[in-house]
């Protein structure tokens, strides 16, 4: 009996999931989103709610300027009032998003909605925190809440049973509007076709707003209906992120019926876990619950991974330009030299900040190879960078070693994650694979950082100061940076003509080839697993270099470095950067890191750092919709005009300084010399 | 020690004997008499001249779940205070430059680095989570961190930290040990409920594990999913595991545990740490934080102690919507005890060495809200940097916290392992 309540108990938590996952799958058939910030809009909604219904102000979503208006009398307002206009609200929001940062994005590269997903995630978090603060807050039961007697011993709270009729009977809705009615079979016709569906009158700009209203919609359903079992604050509601997006991709983003069942499921499930581990007392005690999502994906991937959606639907048809680099070696030095001028004149502060942007940049390069060069969207560079930092660790307790032999060892462990964590490629692509490592990665965190044995829990690790033939490369006895910013720089530059070699050399050359069209890559004779494969093992390389410079900057490393949303944070602003080059990687780390040399300047100069994230999420969405290619390649091209005027001003004719077009490629008509435009492929190497 | 604003002005207002004249509408009344009692608790205005005597301070405040901009708040108000009534450090203003951050490693080390460039002092201790990466830039810098709360073990074990107070690391000792004393001692069988991060894992299994374990008892750690929406599984696990008492050690989902227990319909004893006895949480529970026990090493502003009533009156002038949890408490208490140490120290002498070797000497200094500390390194063996390991046993009742009995706890120092 125990047993079967323990599975009623999870009703709650798996109807959640499922309302989440609804909303994502709507967003997904509609616009082909897979939107990180689902589950932002649901908490940012549940806090329109509770604001109306307990001190009667209506909030916004800005901060700063006034935010909230008094449209009740300060006791609140009831419920039955607060929802429709928490819904009505939600339309709203869920129009202006549309509008603003959707629809400008619809032709974009997929990673482009993903890196304004995260920034629209991002900017409602840090506005929710600036606005309520984090204390948690929660609201009185709105189902009803008795205990229903279903059998001796086997008591379930009535609101779960109400929340997941309530899902049951959404899934249900839903299905039976995108089977049978117009506007759902225009929505398929008009995802599935977009010109086709115009040809006979229909709009999918109009389609899809609608959808993504409606899901809106369900967001803040979903926020409202949970409020009375969950704690809401800024934080919470975004970690369900995960079962959610399990939920949707068991539901093959697709089906309405399958998501709700998946969801209900994963919570049941999970549920169920919690009484095992007192049962069989053998089963991990920590991270078991946590990591149930990611077993579901990975049983999913293998058992339904020809029915995914992959490659060709929506939202997988662009993706982003690349370069080609020329002349690595010279760059590289000239890179070397600047970087050096600027630590001699940055003061300790900013040689600190420097130091933390190269970091930030070396992990950057590791998505620059498997997003960029292969097209694999991994959520997992942050693991990578983490499992080597912390073997850094290890290898000197352990082993008594230094730099750079473990360095280099520790990022070869990261290799075998990275392998392993790149098994999933073999079978998905796209927002499916970025889903798989995302839980993957989220599993990690419960199992391996939080572990006291692997990361020192709350203590961390220290890991030894970095020595080459007797020269101290750390950060010195007095505090000074300059020399390990140097290294930094030095080991930085290395693996940037790592990358360029790479990106030029056969295997770059079959990068490009499945990143362009698995099957033709196939056809000349690629192996594509094995390419993918390679790919993720040199991106877990190159990430877990950027981990070993992190953890010989802060000496002490803990987990909270190394989450699982920083990776996404990482790929987003890599993409903004521009994700197919490697310039992108350095724009990312000296630019858009959190606390790299502009986000330095930026405090320092202005003290913002209360507003940083809200700054960041705002850029990153405007960066995504005005540069979808990325800002490096906007400046790559303005960098060549400028230089094509000095060669005219100078009468050197045209060519002497500007690159020639890349040899071996059918590229770069209309782009920077030696880039690979969207939908256009490159000789493969024999 | 845990009221929000406006109830806090007025236990302040009750607590100080305001009287009640019959005459004046009772807003004003309420207003001018609040206002006259703050002014003679205060005292008489001794403005502090000339050039700042600067600190610096890393908060956190931008993380997603759990910040604490009180702490700031609660600083700046007792540095306007002993700024304006205390005439500051021998008459010069104290000042701090604050850095703002999200409880990361990198991000505070990058803020220690803000706050070495301007060159402070030392740092005043407040809130953040990021553990040793800062403390060590500090240490490079010759700089020494004063007080604030000792989320992590390095802040209580590095060699240029001082803790007047200890507020959280010990505190769940203590709590294990009054959780397992209401179970029964030997009869025990505690579950603790405790949040699936790093910290819960290490709090479970340095604090609440042992202390349960060195009376006897059972105990047995629950682990949450920080991702995990609904509880109602993991407190049914709880309570089908036969446990007679419950210990909480998650601060991020406090509300949902207390009314997940209260839907469950469990009546036995809880005992949790302090977050969840913040009076937003408390407000938040909606009635099911009532019966809680933990344990606090400050006093309550309702305690009538001569300090109580001065926070409090500093409080209703400088910060009337401060909510007075642990983290603010320490923190204004961190302040005034800066001052009481180096009012009349000459600022030439104002280093961080200095400080920190006038701190350590001598026994029995003036501990503002708490009982005197002396920092001999031996209230707790294992954390050094820690002056002061008293704690009060505190209950919720009526949405109050108030304090039992009148015994101070401080056993199961021997449980803290060395780090």
């Amino acid at each position: 009996m125990s047993y079967l309540l323990f599975l009623l108990l999870g009703l709650g938590s798996g109807a959640i999931y499922a309302m989440l996952a609804l909303g994502l799958v709507l967003k997904y058939r509609s616009a082909g989103v897979i939107d990180f910030a689902h589950c932002a809009v649901a908490m940012f909604c549940a806090y329109v709610y509770i604001e109306l219904k307990s001190s009667g102000e209506l909030v916004f979503p800005w901060t700063a300027i006034p935010w909230h208006i008094q449209l009740f009398s300060k006791s609140g307002t009831a419920a039955g009032v607060a929802i429709p206009i928490t819904l009505a609200y939600a339309a709203i929001l869920g129009l202006i998003m549309y509008y603003a940062v959707v629809r400008p994005l619809r032709h974009a590269p997929a990673l482009a909605r993903v890196g304004a997903s995260v920034g629209l995630l991002l900017f409602l978090e840090g506005i929710a925190v600036l606005n309520f603060g984090t204390f948690a807050v929660s609201s009185p039961p709105i189902l009803p809440e008795v205990p229903v007697h279903l059998a001796n011993n086997l008591i379930v709270p009535s609101d779960r049973l109400y929340l997941a009729g309530i899902v049951l009977a959404i899934g249900v809705v839903l299905g039976a509007i995108y089977r049978y009615t117009r506007f759902g079979l225009a929505t398929r016709a008009a995802a599935g076709n977009e010109r086709g569906a115009l040809l006979i009158g229909l709009s999918a700009t109009r389609l899809s707003a609608a959808n993504w209203v409606l899901s809106t919609v369900l967001a803040a359903i979903a926020g409202i209906l949970i409020l009375p079992i969950t704690t809401l604050n800024p934080g919470t509601y975004t970690l369900f992120i995960v079962p959610a997006l399990g939920a949707a991709l068991l539901g093959r983003f697709v089906s309405f019926p399958v998501t709700v069942a998946a969801g209900l499921a994963i919570g049941m499930l999970q549920s169920e876990l919690a009484f095992l581990q007192t049962k069989w007392t053998w089963l991990p005690q920590q991270g078991l619950q946590d990591g149930l999502p990611f077993v579901l994906i990975m049983i999913a991937i293998v058992v339904m991974s020809r029915r995914l959606p992959s490659r060709g639907l929506v939202g997988d048809t662009h993706t982003a330009s690349i370069g080609r680099p020329r002349a690595p070696f010279r760059t590289a030095a000239i890179t070397f030299v600047i970087g050096l001028i600027a630590i001699m004149l940055f003061s300790q502060l900013y040689k600190f900040a420097l130091a933390s942007s190269l970091n930030v940049a070396c992990v950057a390069l590791s998505v620059v190879v498997i997003t960029g060069y292969v097209g694999q969207i991994s959520l997992a560079q942050s693991a990578f960078a983490g499992i080597s930092a912390f073997m850094v660790a290890h290898f000197g307790i352990w082993l008594g070693l230094g730099f750079p032999v473990a360095l280099i060892m520790a990022a070869f462990v990261a290799v075998v994650f990275g392998v392993i964590i790149g098994l999933p490629a073999v079978r998905v692509r796209g927002v499916n694979l970025a889903v798989a490592t995302l839980a993957m990665a989220a599993a990690l965190d419960s199992l391996v950082f939080n572990s006291t044995w692997f990361s020192g829990s709350y203590n961390g690790m220290t890991v030894r100061v970095p020595h080459l033939f007797g020269l101290d490369l750390g950060i010195s006895k007095n505090g000074s940076s300059t020399v390990f910013a140097i290294f930094s720089l030095v080991v930085v530059c290395l693996m940037g003509v790592f990358v360029a070699r790479l990106r030029n050399s056969p295997a770059g050359r079959m990068f490009i080839a499945v990143r362009s069209n698995e099957r033709a890559a196939a056809a000349s004779g690629v192996d594509v697993a094995r390419t993918k494969l390679f790919a993720f093992g040199i991106s877990a390389f190159i990430a877990g270099i950027g981990g070993g410079l992190l953890a010989y900057q802060q000496i002490n490393i803990t987990a909270a470095s190394f989450v699982s949303w920083t990776s996404l944070t990482i790929l987003a602003i890599t993409y903004v950067g521009s994700v197919g080059r490697i310039a992108g990687a350095a724009f990312a780390g000296l630019m858009l890191a959190s606390n790299g040399v502009m986000a330095t300047l930026l405090n320092n100069l202005f003290s913002f750092n209360q507003y940083q994230t809200v700054i960041a999420g705002l850029a990153l969405m405007l960066t995504a919709v005005g540069n979808p290619d990325g800002v490096a390649k906007e400046m790559q091209g303005t960098c060549f005009k400028l230089l094509g005027r000095v060669q005219r001003a100078l009468g050197l004719g045209g060519g002497a300084l500007t690159p020639a077009p890349a040899g071996g490629s059918v590229a770069g008509a209309s782009g920077s010399a030696g880039d690979i435009e969207p939908g256009t492929v490159e000789k493969v190497a024999s | 020690m845990r009221m929000r604003g406006p109830l806090m002005a007025i236990a302040a207002s009750a607590a100080l004997g305001v009287g009640i004249a019959e005459a004046i509408p009772a807003s004003a009344r309420t207003e001018r008499a609040k206002a006259s009692t703050a002014a003679s608790v205060l005292g008489n205005k001794d403005v502090a001249k000339g050039k700042p005597v600067l600190f610096g301070a890393i908060n956190i405040e931008t993380q997603a779940s759990a910040n604490f901009p009180e702490v700031r708040e609660a600083a700046n108000a007792m540095i306007n205070y002993v700024n304006t009534y205390r005439g500051g450090l021998n008459g010069h203003p104290i000042k701090v430059k604050w850095c703002i951050t999200d409880g990361s490693p990198s991000v505070s080390s990058s803020c220690a680095k803000q706050l070495i460039a301007a060159h402070p002092v030392a740092i005043l201790g407040a809130a953040d989570i990021s553990g040793a990466a800062p403390l060590s830039l500090y240490a490079k810098a010759h700089l020494a961190v004063i007080g604030g709360t000792n989320f992590t073990p390095p802040e209580s074990t590095a060699k240029n930290s001082l803790i007047f107070t200890d507020v959280a690391s010990f505190s769940n000792i203590q709590n294990a040990l009054w959780a397992a004393h209401l179970g029964g001692g030997k009869k025990a069988k505690v579950a603790v409920l405790a949040e699936g991060d790093a910290q819960g894992e290490f709090q479970a299994s340095s604090s609440w594990v042992p202390a349960v374990q060195s009376v006897g008892g059972q105990v047995k750690v629950f682990d949450m999913p920080p991702s995990a929406s609904d509880l109602s599984a993991d407190i049914e696990a709880a309570i089908s595991w036969g446990a007679n008492s419950i210990g909480l050690e998650s601060p991020g989902q406090c509300v949902q545990l207390l009314t997940g227990l209260k839907t469950d319909g469990w009546t036995g004893p809880v005992t949790s740490i302090d977050p969840c006895s913040a009076p937003p949480t408390i407000q938040a529970a909606n009635g099911a934080a009532n019966g809680m026990y933990f344990m606090g090493s400050l006093q309550l502003l309702n305690s009538g102690t001569p300090d109580a009533k001065l926070a409090a009156a500093i409080i209703a002038k400088y910060a009337p919507k401060l909510p007075y949890d642990s983290p603010a408490a320490e923190e204004l208490s961190t302040v005034m005890n800066i001052w009481s140490a180096f009012h009349a120290t000459p600022i030439k002498k104002l280093t961080s060495a200095h400080m920190l070797r006038t701190l350590r000497s001598g026994q029995n200094h003036p501990n503002f809200l708490s009982v005197p500390y002396t920092c001999n390194g031996k209230a707790i063996p294992n954390y050094p940097d820690v002056c002061d390991s008293n704690y009060y046993l505190y209950q919720i009742k009526n949405g109050q916290s108030m304090r039992v009995g009148k015994k101070v706890y401080n056993g199961g120092a021997n449980l803290i392992k060395a780090s």
